[in-house]
């Protein structure tokens, strides 16, 4: 059976390394053509927020990373509409192609390996 | 030549010239031409847009290709333009950009 994974990813950038690390880990299955795809939920929608700066804390731009993930192979970036709104997250950055959901476990069956770090 | 760490990665890439690329080449014996600048601001593109470098080799080739096509896309053609044990990073190194994070 093909494995499939999600990884979840539920807090705010900057504050601690365990969204890079699932990050890492997705590039890493996408690189052996695993099949994968990111969910952003609660504060991890964050993660796609537009006119990220953070630069002054010496760290990368997280959603700039994001948008190459299409180009590696990363299936879909899904994020739900409730975080979304609770969030007041009008506007992500461009260059990303978000799909919203309404029901995480709707998503979260569609895959073998659900990843929470 | 601004400062580099251990592996011979420029520590700010802005600090990057093209000059600095051909002196990094010429270590490890390639001398720059068309076909390596293409693939150096390419690369120096990717970095300035996703803030990273290809983060795996297989990562690089799919940026190459997405670019330049498949003729120049695979693995083979990037290998003879920048050889060594990985040429995503001799060529990041070139590039003035970090080491690959992650480079599988």
């Amino acid at each position: 059976m093909t494995r499939r994974y999600l990884f979840v990813i539920d807090r705010a950038p900057y504050g601690d390394w365990s969204g890079r690390e699932a990050l890492d880990m997705a590039f890493s299955a996408a690189a052996f053509d695993q099949p994968v795809a990111l969910l952003f939920t609660g504060a991890g929608v964050q993660w796609l927020r537009d006119q990220q700066q953070p630069a002054a804390i010496e760290q990368k731009t997280v959603s700039r990373n994001l948008s190459a993930a299409s180009l590696f192979g990363i299936e879909a970036l899904y994020a739900d509409q409730a975080s979304l709104d609770r969030f007041k997250l009008a506007q992500s950055e461009p260059s990303l192609e978000i799909s919203t959901i309404g029901s995480i476990r709707e998503v979260e069956n569609q895959f073998t390996d659900v990843v929470r770090l | 030549m601004p400062s580099r760490n251990n592996e011979g990665f420029l520590k700010d890439p802005m600090l990057w010239s093209p000059a600095v690329a051909e002196q990094i080449a010429s270590e490890s014996d390639i001398a720059l031409t068309e076909a390596h600048w293409e693939v150096i601001h390419m690369l120096r593109d990717f970095y300035a847009e996703h803030e990273m470098a290809p983060p795996a080799a297989r990562f690089f080739v799919k940026a190459v290709k997405q670019e330049f096509g498949d003729e120049k896309g695979n693995s083979i053609y990037l290998m003879q333009l920048f050889p060594g044990t990985s040429a995503v990073k001799v060529a990041c190194r070139i590039a003035g950009l970090p080491r690959p994070t992650n480079c599988l």
